[in-house]
């Protein structure tokens, strides 16, 4: 797994490189070498080359850099880092905050941060599987804990859309737009998700690990799997002409992420209900509603709890819960 | 369903003050009443035996007004929990594993303790760990994974 991560972190200057370069600096064989460049590769990263002709890695690759990440944080979020620990590899970067969770509680006020390459079980909702190969993009997760839940907690989900969201325009990313619950969108397609593992008694203390995936290259790969998955094809932030350097996103998200969770036991939703509602992805599109009863109706924003409200035949209905996509043929009854 | 199941949910309902209790595992389902149910127009509901540790959910939705209501039940006297539901805190989606590749966290049969993860709730990509407010061994797991859960529903049984 190091001679992996060593290789592609030689391969990261978009040089070519030869075999026999690559193997004399690793100190292992070139066979050696052949075999770790196609595990790479099915890891979903697009290595040319052949034995002879030398290899180059065909996309940008920065390893996460653990003293620039912490080093570029907000001074109010640095404030509050408990830890701050860099991966290579990990099943779920929120399954290693949930277990150090699990065995030591972690104090109010404080926030511990993982980032990794690797997730090899990125999770999504109703199990759907986040595909992440090394570098693509950014995978982190935050805990946190209150000694009472703040009384917004439901919402916790929406403002953390909205905060990456706002994180990524003030870097100069433009197009972007929130689908309920939390998913982020450029001009349409996903290029984010969140997800929230709540842990302890809502009468508290309670905790929560918020993890952000956000693409910053799709390989094509991935973007086959999700399509055989029945997933939107997503896009990558670089893909949408954004060049900031990797660790510095890397700090503005970890940073937006722990300063939403640093106030939201004062500002919950509220503050943010309006900069959500106004990128609003699904407002006044037709919807379908998967869950314990099916709804159809026109989308027309949240409220502050965070839940959509949905205009059906049988007048507003709020939802909570459960899947929400577009309706294709408005014409089309409910189902 | 096993017979013994039965009778201990017909011990389950004499000791408690509710009138009719129905239990659906899979394809299986029972309704065990006290009274002739050609008294009753008999919507079935689920019938949550015990009020949740976090019943005190922060986020109920406006739409549980319209959610069954837990019908406390008092503990047997002997001071051994026996036969707790375990209820949604929250509208929600069932997970009995906490990711679909991993190991279940409870099987029926096995035991429990006060603290030990049951089930996650998803509302809102927020994945709430619903956790046994008393130890003792899973009688029942009452939503499939997957299944979209109501307030106040019971998920698992604990004795």
């Amino acid at each position: 797994m190091i001679a992996q991560q060593h290789l592609l972190q030689m391969l990261g200057d978009g040089e070519v490189h030869s075999g026999s370069e690559l193997a004399a600096t690793l100190g292992v064989s070139r066979a050696a070498v052949w075999k770790q460049l196609n595990a790479l590769r099915a890891l979903g990263l697009k290595v040319n080359g052949e034995a002879g002709q030398g290899y180059r890695l065909d996309q940008p690759y920065e390893a996460l850099d653990k003293a620039t990440i912490q080093g570029a944080l907000t001074a109010s979020a640095g404030g509050v880092l408990h830890s701050l620990r860099t991966l290579w590899e990990c099943d779920s970067t929120n399954n290693v905050l949930l277990d150090a969770l699990y065995s030591e509680p972690l104090s109010p006020g404080i926030a511990s941060v993982c980032l990794a390459e690797l997730q090899t079980g990125g999770r999504g909702r109703r199990g759907r599987h986040w595909v992440s190969p090394p570098g693509s993009g950014v995978w982190c997760s935050v805990s946190w804990t209150w000694d009472a839940p703040p009384s917004d907690l439901s919402a916790l989900s929406l403002a953390a859309g909205a905060h990456v969201l706002r994180a990524l325009q003030k870097r100069g990313c433009q197009g972007l737009q929130l689908k309920w619950p939390n998913d982020l969108l450029a001009n349409g397609r996903k290029i984010g998700g969140i997800l929230i593992d709540v842990h302890g008694d809502l009468a508290g203390p309670i905790s929560v690990v918020v993890g952000l995936g956000l693409n910053l290259i799709v390989s094509e790969a991935t973007r086959n799997q999700v399509k055989a998955d029945g997933g939107q094809p997503p896009i990558g932030l670089y893909e949408l002409g954004f060049t900031e350097s990797r660790n510095l996103v890397a700090a503005d998200l970890v940073s937006a992420l722990v300063d939403l969770l640093r106030n939201y036991a004062d500002t919950g939703f509220s503050r943010d209900k309006s900069f959500w509602c106004a990128h609003d992805f699904l407002r006044n599109k037709p919807v379908v509603v998967s869950g314990s009863s099916a709804l159809s109706g026109v989308a027309m924003g949240v409220n502050e709890l965070g839940y959509l409200r949905v205009v059906a035949e049988n007048g507003e209905q709020l939802v909570g819960a459960g899947d929400v996509s577009l309706r294709l043929n408005p014409q089309e009854p409910a189902r | 369903m096993d017979i013994r199941k039965v009778k201990k949910l017909i011990e389950l309902l004499e000791e408690s003050g509710i009138a009719e209790i129905e239990i659906t595992e899979g394809d299986d389902s029972v309704r065990i009443s006290r009274y002739p149910t050609s008294g009753y127009a008999a919507a079935p509901q689920p019938v949550a035996v015990q009020t949740p540790a976090i019943a005190a959910s922060v986020d109920a939705p406006a739409a549980q007004a319209a959610a069954p209501v837990a019908a406390p039940v008092a503990a047997p006297e002997s001071g051994t929990p026996r036969g707790h539901a375990i209820t949604a805190p929250m509208v929600g989606t069932m997970y009995t594993s906490p990711s679909p590749t991993a190991d279940v966290f409870v099987n029926v049969g096995d035991s429990v303790a006060v603290g030990d993860i049951v089930c996650i709730i998803e509302a809102m990509k927020m994945m709430n760990q619903i956790e046994a407010d008393v130890a003792g061994t899973v009688l029942a797991i009452e939503a499939q994974n997957g299944d979209p859960v109501e307030f106040g529903q019971t998920l698992i049984v604990v004795g």
